[in-house]
C-alpha cells in the first residue's frame, strides 16, 4: 500500500514511469477481473487498457490515495459494464457456431472458471473485486454503492452458488475439490 | 448438499474471508469446536475460496500489455486539478441525518412534501378555525366595550343616544380607545373606524325604545362574511350568524315579525267558539314597519277590543289556545315582553328543580338552562332553571311552581309582583264563587218571580267576571313569550360532625376518580389517534427504509 502511494505520489509530481510501477502491480488482476466481467478474454485486455490510461488521466482527482485499488476497480468495473450494455450478440453462422465453441475443460481451475461465467454479474463482480482485486467487504461496499451486510451475504451466497453448479458438474463428470 | 448452523452461515463465510469482527472470531471458533457440521462447511469453503481465487486469478496480461499502456499513456495528458474546489457540503443536522441520511434526492423531497401536504390538509382548517374564532371573540368584546360605553354616554346625557355625527368622539371620551374602533380581521391603522352606529338614533333616548335588546346601536363592517357583531340598545352584544349586513338583519327581524302575526291571527280566525265571527272587522290599519322595534308591530290592541265586545255580550270564551310555539326562534324572541324571576326554598332541591323543569315542558314551553349545585357544610343546595312560557300560561305555572316549596319572591320586569300575583289569585276565587253565587241566584230566581231582580244580579256579576276576563287576555295578548328564571335553594341543614378520617378518605377517593378519569381520557385519545396516523406512520417508514436507508 505504501508502495502504491508513493508511486502515486511521483507519478502527479511528474515522474510518469512511476505509473509503470503501478501499470506492473495491477495488470494481470485488471486483466483477470474484465475477463470474468465480460467474458470475454479479448476484450479484457483492452477494458483493462483503458482503464489504467482513465486512472492515469484522472489521477489528480483521487482524494485519498490509500483507496486506488478499490478506485482502479471501480474504473475498471465501469468501463465493464458499459461494454456490457453496448455490445451485442454477434451474428454467427451456423458453420462457424462450432468453431466458436469453447474448448472443453481440461482440468479443475478451466471447469470452475467455466463454472463462473455461469454466475449473473453481481456474483461474478463481487467475487472478483474480492479474489481478484482483494478488495475488504467495506471497499467493495462503497465501489459497489451498498452496506458491508449485503456484500457479506452476497459473496456467500456466490461461493454457494458456484458449490452447486461445481457439484452438479461433478455428479456428472466426477470432478474432486 | 452440506448446510452448516443457519445463524452461523455468512459470518462464517466473512470468517473465512477473515473479515469477521474479533468477537465474531472468537464465537466461531468455539463454535467450530463444538459443530462437526459446521466445521466439515468451512473445510469445503476454505477449499472452494482457494479454488475459485486461483480460477478467477488464472487469466494474465500478455507480455506487451504493460508497454502497450505505457506507450498510450505517455501521449495521454493528466488532468489537471480541478481548481475551484467543490463547496463542503453543509453540515446536517442530528435529526436532518436521522430522519432523511440521504436528502436531497427528487424521491425524498417529493415524500416530505406529500407528508407535509397531508398533515397540513388535516391541520390547516383546525387553526384557520381558531384564529377566526379568537378574531370573532375579539371583535365581539370591542362592540361590547362600545355599547357599554353607550350606555355610559347616555346615563350622562339624561338617557340621549349619541349623535351620528359624533359618536366616535362621544365613545372615546367614554373610555373607548383608538385600538378598539380596529376589527381584527382588517388591517387598518388607528384614525379608521371598521365599527357602523346606527344613524337613526341621533336625537332618540332610551325612552324611544321599546325593546332595547333588539334594537342594534353599532355593528361590524368587517367582520360579516358568515355572520354580523352587532351591539344593542341595552349595552349587550352578540354574534349574529347567517346576517351579512344590517339590512340582513332588518329583513330577518320583519320576516320574524310576519311569523309572529301570522301565528297570532290564525287562533282568532279559525275559532270554533263562534265569538271570533261576532267581532267586528278589524278597523286599523297594519302595524307600521319602519321602525325595527318589534313591540311596535306586534304590541297592536285590536284584538283586545274585540274581545272586551265579545265578552261583554256574552258568556266568557273559552281562552284561546295559542298553537305550542316549541319553534322558538327569533320571531319568538321578539315577543318575550315579561322577565319572570322566581325564587322558592324546597327540601328536596333536586326533585324541586326536576319538577320545575317538568312543569316548563307540559306548558308548552322549553328549559333554556337548568343547574344545580350540591350543598356543601355550610351551605345549602341550590338550583337554578331558567326557561320560557307561553304567555298565557305564564299564570298557571306560577300557581304549579308555588307547589314546589315555600315562595320567597316573585319579581316580573324587576319589580316585586309578589302581592299583586297573590292577589290576583285570590281574585280569581272570588270569581269562582261569585260564579257559583250567579248559579245560586239562577236557582232561586226559578223559584221565584223577581225575576227581573234575579236578571240585574246576573248582569252585574257577568260584568264584574266580564271585566276580569278582559284583564287576563289584556295580559294574554300582550305576553305571548314569558322569560322565566326559577331559583331553587334548599333549607340550612343541620351542623354535621365530620369524621376527619373519613374526609380525608372521601378527598382521597375523589382525587383518585379524577385521576382515574383522566388517565381514561388519555388511553382513549390515544386509542382514537393510533387508527388515524398509524398507518401513516408506517406509510412513512416503509418509504424512509425504502429510499432513504440507501
Amino acid at each position: 500500500m505504501m508502495d502504491d502511494i508513493a508511486l502515486i505520489e511521483a507519478t502527479l509530481s511528474g515522474n510518469v514511469d512511476a505509473f509503470g510501477g503501478l501499470v506492473q502491480q495491477y495488470q494481470h488482476l485488471l486483466v483477470a477481473s474484465a475477463r470474468h466481467l465480460t467474458r470475454s478474454m479479448d476484450d479484457a485486455e483492452d477494458l483493462a487498457q483503458d482503464a489504467l490510461v482513465d486512472a492515469y488521466r484522472n489521477l489528480r482527482h483521487l482524494k485519498d490515495h490509500t483507496k486506488f485499488r478499490a478506485w482502479l476497480f471501480g474504473i475498471l468495473r465501469h468501463k465493464c459494464l458499459t461494454y456490457l450494455d453496448k455490445r451485442r450478440p454477434p451474428n454467427v453462422s451456423l458453420d462457424d457456431y462450432a468453431d466458436s465453441l469453447p474448448a472443453p475443460p481440461h482440468n479443475d481451475g478451466a471447469e470452475l472458471a467455466e463454472l463462473l461465467d455461469g454466475l449473473p454479474l453481481p456474483q461474478r463482480e463481487i467475487l472478483a473485486a474480492r479474489y481478484v482485486q482483494e478488495l475488504s467487504y467495506e471497499e467493495i461496499a462503497e465501489t459497489l454503492g451498498t452496506n458491508v451486510n449485503a456484500v457479506r451475504v452476497r459473496c456467500c451466497r456466490a461461493r454457494e452458488r458456484l458449490r452447486e453448479l461445481f457439484q452438479a458438474r461433478r455428479l456428472e463428470g466426477g470432478v474432486t475439490c | 448438499m452440506l448446510t452448516p448452523c443457519n445463524e452461523w452461515r455468512e459470518r462464517l463465510a466473512a470468517f473465512l474471508d477473515g473479515e469477521g469482527s474479533t468477537t465474531d472470531t472468537t464465537q466461531i471458533v468455539d463454535h467450530l469446536a463444538q459443530c462437526p457440521t459446521c466445521r466439515a462447511y468451512a473445510e469445503l469453503a476454505r477449499c472452494d475460496a482457494q479454488d475459485v481465487a486461483a480460477a478467477l486469478c488464472a487469466p494474465q496480461a500478455g507480455p506487451g500489455f504493460a508497454a502497450r499502456v505505457m506507450a498510450q499513456i505517455a501521449v495521454t495528458p493528466m488532468d489537471t486539478a480541478p481548481e475551484t474546489p467543490p463547496a463542503p457540503q453543509a453540515r446536517q443536522s442530528f435529526w436532518k441525518k436521522q430522519l432523511f441520511p440521504g436528502f436531497g434526492r427528487v424521491v425524498e423531497a417529493l415524500t416530505v412534501i406529500a407528508l407535509v401536504a397531508v398533515v397540513g390538509s388535516i391541520f390547516f382548517p383546525v387553526f384557520a378555525k381558531a384564529r377566526e374564532k379568537s378574531r370573532q371573540t375579539t371583535c365581539l368584546s370591542n362592540v361590547r366595550q362600545m355599547a357599554t360605553a353607550i350606555a355610559m354616554y347616555q346615563q350622562d346625557h339624561h338617557g340621549q343616544f349619541p349623535a351620528a355625527s359624533n359618536w366616535v368622539l362621544a365613545l372615546k371620551d367614554n373610555g373607548v380607545s383608538e385600538k378598539m374602533f380596529l376589527c381584527p380581521i382588517s388591517s387598518s391603522v388607528p384614525p379608521a373606524v371598521d365599527y357602523s352606529y346606527n344613524a337613526a338614533l341621533t336625537g332618540k333616548s332610551d325612552r324611544d325604545i321599546d325593546f332595547p335588546s333588539e334594537y342594534p346601536t353599532l355593528w361590524c363592517s368587517r367582520f360579516n362574511h358568515v355572520g354580523t357583531i352587532m351591539g344593542f340598545a341595552d349595552g349587550h352584544a352578540k354574534y349574529i350568524p347567517g346576517v351579512k349586513s344590517i339590512d340582513d338583519f332588518r329583513r330577518q327581524q320583519l320576516a320574524d315579525l310576519d311569523t309572529a302575526v301570522d301565528m297570532r291571527k290564525k287562533p282568532l280566525e279559525a275559532s270554533p267558539s263562534g265569538h271570533a265571527a261576532e267581532t267586528p272587522p278589524s278597523s286599523g290599519a297594519p302595524a307600521p314597519r319602519t321602525t325595527m322595534s318589534a313591540v311596535e308591530v306586534s304590541g297592536t290592541a285590536q284584538p283586545v277590543e274585540n274581545e272586551r265586545h265579545a265578552l261583554a255580550v256574552v258568556v266568557p270564551p273559552t281562552p284561546t289556545v295559542m298553537p305550542p310555539a316549541k319553534n322558538y326562534g327569533l320571531a319568538d324572541k321578539l315577543q318575550i315582553a315579561y322577565t319572570v324571576d322566581v325564587s322558592i326554598e324546597s327540601d328536596d332541591v333536586k326533585a324541586a328543580t326536576e319538577k320545575a323543569e317538568a312543569l316548563l315542558n307540559q306548558r308548552d314551553g322549553f328549559v333554556l338552562s337548568s343547574s344545580y349545585q350540591r350543598g356543601e357544610e355550610q351551605q345549602p343546595a341550590s338550583a337554578s332553571v331558567s326557561g320560557r312560557v307561553p304567555g298565557e300560561k305564564l299564570g298557571v305555572l306560577l300557581v304549579d311552581l308555588d307547589r314546589l316549596g315555600t315562595l320567597v319572591s316573585r319579581t316580573v320586569n324587576g319589580e316585586d309582583l309578589t302581592a299583586t300575583h297573590l292577589a290576583h289569585l285570590e281574585t280569581l276565587d272570588s270569581l269562582r264563587g261569585a260564579q257559583g253565587w250567579l248559579e245560586k241566584i239562577e236557582g232561586n230566581a226559578k223559584r221565584t218571580p223577581d225575576a227581573l231582580n234575579a236578571e240585574s244580579r246576573r248582569n252585574d256579576v257577568s260584568q264584574q267576571a266580564a271585566g276580569t276576563r278582559v284583564d287576563e287576555y289584556k295580559l294574554k295578548l300582550r305576553v305571548t313569550l314569558a322569560d322565566i328564571t326559577i331559583h331553587i335553594t334548599g333549607k340550612q341543614p343541620p351542623p354535621v360532625s365530620v369524621n376527619p378520617f373519613q374526609k380525608s378518605t372521601t378527598d382521597s377517593l375523589r382525587a383518585l376518580g379524577a385521576f382515574s378519569t383522566g388517565l381514561g381520557a388519555l388511553l382513549l385519545a390515544i386509542l382514537v389517534w393510533i387508527p388515524l396516523w398509524g398507518p401513516l406512520l408506517v406509510i412513512a417508514l416503509y418509504l424512509r427504509k425504502r429510499y432513504l436507508m440507501k
